[in-house]
Parts: C-alpha cells; sequence; structure tokens
C-alpha cells in the first residue's frame, strides 16, 4: 500500500516536473499572418469570387447557351408535339372495368344482342322483298299495259298519216323523191305538233294496193268480231 | 494605455476586444495564453510542429468569433475548450493517416510508434530520458483520460476547471483522471516497480 502511495507520488511529481513547452519566437508574426490570410479569404470568398471577371464572362455564356438551347428545343418539343403522331392514351378505367366484370357474361350478351339485330334485319328483308316483289308486278302489268296501248295509238296514227299524205303540203321534197317502202319521217314545220310517234323515222308506207289489202282484211275482222259479240249476246248460256 | 491594458484581467480584455476592437488587447492575450497552450497541446499530440499550428488556429478563432463569447465563462476555460477540441481533431486525423499508412502494411492488430523525428533544441536541452518516457506513455492512454490528466497534473487545473473545459460533470473528471493515472502506471512499471 505503502509502495503505491510513494509511485502515485512519484508520477504526479513527474508529470508536474515535466519540462514546459514553450511556443516558438515567431509565433506572433505567424498567427497575425494566419489571421490577415483568412480575413482576406472571407472577404474574397463572399463578392470576389462571386463577381470576377474570370468567372462572369463564361458564367453569363453558359446562360446565354441555355435560353438558345431552351427556345431551340421549346420550339422542336412543340413540332414534336403532332396530335397525329402521339398515340392514344391508355384509358385505365376502361381496362380497369373489364377487368372487374365477368368477361364471358358480357359476351354472352353481346351475341344475344347481335342475334336480336340479324332477326330483325332479316325479317325486314324479306319484308321488303315481298313488297318489291309485288310492287314489280303491278309496276310490270302497268308497264305492259301501257305498252299495249301505245302499239294500239300507233297502228292508228299510222293508218291516219297514211291518209293524210296527199293533203299533207309540208311534206318535204326528199320524201317524195325517196319513193319506196322505207321513207323518213314527216318532218313538221310546227313544234306544237311534234310528238312522240312522229319521231319515229322507220314507219312503213304502204302501198294503195296494199292499204286497200289491209281494210279488206280489217273489214274481215271487225265482222267476225261483231259476229261474235252478237252470237255471245245471243247465247249466253252457251258459255 | 499599454499599462492599463496589461494590468487587466483575461475576462476584462477579451470585453475590450470584442467591445473596441483593441487589437493590443488579443495580442496582450495571445503573449499570456501561447505558452500554456503550446505545452498542453503538445503533451496531448506528442508533435510539436502540429501543436503550434493547433495553437495558432485557436487563437485565429479566438480573434475571429471573439463575439461568441460569454462574460459568463472564464476566458481561460474558453480557450483550452476551443485548443481541446482542435487538438483532439487533429490527432484523430492523424491516427487516421498512420493507421492507412503503416497499419496496412504488417500485422493487423499491432501499431506502431512513430518516432518523433522533429529536433527542437529548445526541447530538447531540457528533456531528459524520463521525461521522453513519460511522454511516450501518455500518448498510449486513451484520449479522454489523457486529456484529464495532463490538465490536472501537467496544467494544474481545479476539477471544476477541467470538468468545464471538457463539458462533462467534476465527478467524471475525477474518474478519468484516476483511470488514466492507472494506465500510465501500467505503461511506466519499469521506471517505478524496478
Amino acid at each position: 500500500m505503502n509502495n503505491e502511495e510513494e509511485t502515485n507520488k512519484k508520477l504526479l511529481d513527474d508529470l508536474k516536473n515535466l519540462p514546459k513547452v514553450n511556443a516558438p519566437k515567431n509565433f506572433e508574426t505567424e498567427l497575425w499572418r494566419k489571421i490577415n490570410s483568412s480575413e482576406k479569404e472571407i472577404k474574397e470568398s463572399i463578392w470576389d469570387k462571386i463577381f470576377s471577371p474570370g468567372k462572369i464572362a463564361p458564367a453569363a455564356v453558359a446562360v446565354v447557351s441555355a435560353v438558345i438551347i431552351f427556345f431551340v428545343v421549346d420550339v422542336n418539343s412543340e413540332e414534336m408535339e403532332d396530335p397525329l403522331n402521339i398515340e392514344p392514351r391508355l384509358r385505365e378505367d376502361l381496362i380497369v372495368y373489364e377487368m372487374n366484370d365477368d368477361i364471358s357474361v358480357q359476351n354472352e350478351i353481346k351475341t344475344e344482342i347481335k342475334k336480336k339485330d340479324d332477326e330483325s334485319i332479316i325479317k325486314s328483308t324479306t319484308r321488303e322483298s315481298n313488297q318489291n316483289k309485288i310492287s314489280s308486278e303491278i309496276k310490270s302489268e302497268e308497264i305492259k299495259d301501257e305498252s299495249r296501248k301505245e302499239l294500239d295509238k300507233k297502228i292508228t296514227d299510222d293508218e291516219l298519216s297514211a291518209a293524210e299524205l296527199k293533203l299533207d303540203t309540208n311534206v318535204s321534197t326528199e320524201t317524195r323523191s325517196l319513193g319506196g317502202t322505207v321513207s323518213p319521217a314527216i318532218i313538221t314545220t310546227n313544234s306544237s305538233e311534234i310528238n312522240k310517234s312522229n319521231l319515229n323515222f322507220m314507219q312503213r308506207n304502204l302501198t294503195v294496193e296494199e292499204k286497200v289489202e289491209v281494210q279488206q282484211l280489217k273489214m274481215k275482222v271487225e265482222t267476225q268480231k261483231s259476229a261474235k259479240t252478237d252470237e255471245n249476246r245471243t247465247n249466253p248460256t252457251q258459255k | 494605455m499599454e499599462r492599463n491594458l496589461t494590468e487587466l484581467t483575461d475576462e476584462e480584455l477579451i470585453l475590450e476586444f470584442q467591445s473596441n476592437g483593441t487589437e493590443k488587447a488579443f495580442e496582450i492575450l495571445v503573449q499570456r495564453f501561447k505558452n500554456p497552450l503550446t505545452n498542453y497541446v503538445y503533451r496531448f499530440l506528442g508533435d510539436y510542429d502540429s501543436c503550434v499550428d493547433v495553437v495558432q488556429e485557436a487563437f485565429v478563432k479566438v480573434y475571429r468569433y471573439k463575439d461568441n463569447y460569454s462574460s459568463l465563462a472564464k476566458f481561460s476555460t474558453w480557450i483550452y475548450t476551443i485548443a481541446g477540441n482542435l487538438a483532439r481533431t487533429e490527432y484523430q486525423r492523424k491516427k487516421r493517416r498512420n493507421f492507412f499508412s503503416i497499419s496496412s502494411f504488417g500485422e493487423e492488430e499491432k501499431t506502431y510508434d512513430i518516432p518523433d523525428n522533429s529536433y527542437r533544441p529548445d526541447v530538447e536541452a531540457d528533456m531528459n530520458m524520463k521525461s521522453e518516457i513519460i511522454q511516450k506513455a501518455l500518448l498510449k492512454v486513451r484520449d479522454s483520460y489523457r486529456e484529464a490528466v495532463i490538465l490536472r497534473d501537467v496544467q494544474e487545473m481545479s476539477y471544476e476547471e477541467i470538468a468545464e473545459i471538457m463539458q462533462i460533470e467534476v465527478g467524471t473528471v475525477k474518474s478519468r483522471i484516476n483511470r488514466g493515472r492507472a494506465e500510465l502506471k501500467k505503461y511506466l512499471k519499469d521506471i517505478y516497480y524496478e
């Protein structure tokens, strides 16, 4: 225990008596040099470094180039944003709707709707076709009747025109010179008298003998017709 | 005027420097504290050049941040705190540098004592073999214990002052001093137990 105390005392004495280390002689001058340099660094770091011409020029160039690039890129971006070239936006809400609902049920509903639509279309088409058939039949009958009437009219007109040939003063000299069986149609000077039948240039001009024969045949036919009508009137019960 | 400034206490001088910017007051403070601070930092670092740099840096901080000083505290504790923090930072930096430069070559856990080759005639003249051994032993003690032992046994400060400088409780200061002394004795057993 005494040894321990002695060693402690010795140690403390030795630590106290350690040679004192002093600062060097030029301590103050070095210190003031450091203080001045640190002050200069502070002043330079705030204003001089920012506004030094060596840094303003490249900074200005960089800013100007950045502005130019910005405008150039901006103009290009407007050209690039052509709505026709942009892909349509993905409708996520629709996708979610399909994902959530049962797709098979939807398909069934769609097929049913299609079937109904097809049936209605078929029905309507059949109706229309039937109506068209009926109307076409009616029309064809009407056309036939009209054609018959027109034929009758033609025949009568031909007869009348043939009878009037001698009396007509406006007949052209060319028709007279042709003479034969085929002659051009009669040209009338009066425009109000032009008819559809008159426009037929291929009318047959019969000779007098042929006309006489035709009239005789007509007379025969009429007599036969009248005889038949008389027979029908006299004996209606025989039919 | 000069006579009056030299008669002023440390606290009055720093207040004069704070309020009026009197550089003479700062110079007097430098004259008063340069040697004790150099001794303290040298015992902590063990390298004279870096010790002088640290003390000068401490005075630069006092000059630049004089307004941060509060008149409630003692000037000595304030400047010792600044110097102690700078010394600790420098010691850690040196330790990292030595670790990467030497420890990477040899064994994994073994560390090397770096011989101080800086020849200082004014220091070497007063140093005998014993003091050299004690200084080397001090450098082996843990940082926090070493600082407390130096402030108490070398600088002869009170426990309260050490507590203020290290910013710890007085009880912690006492325990650190005891542990530091015990470590130091362990390293100096060849001298004291022969």
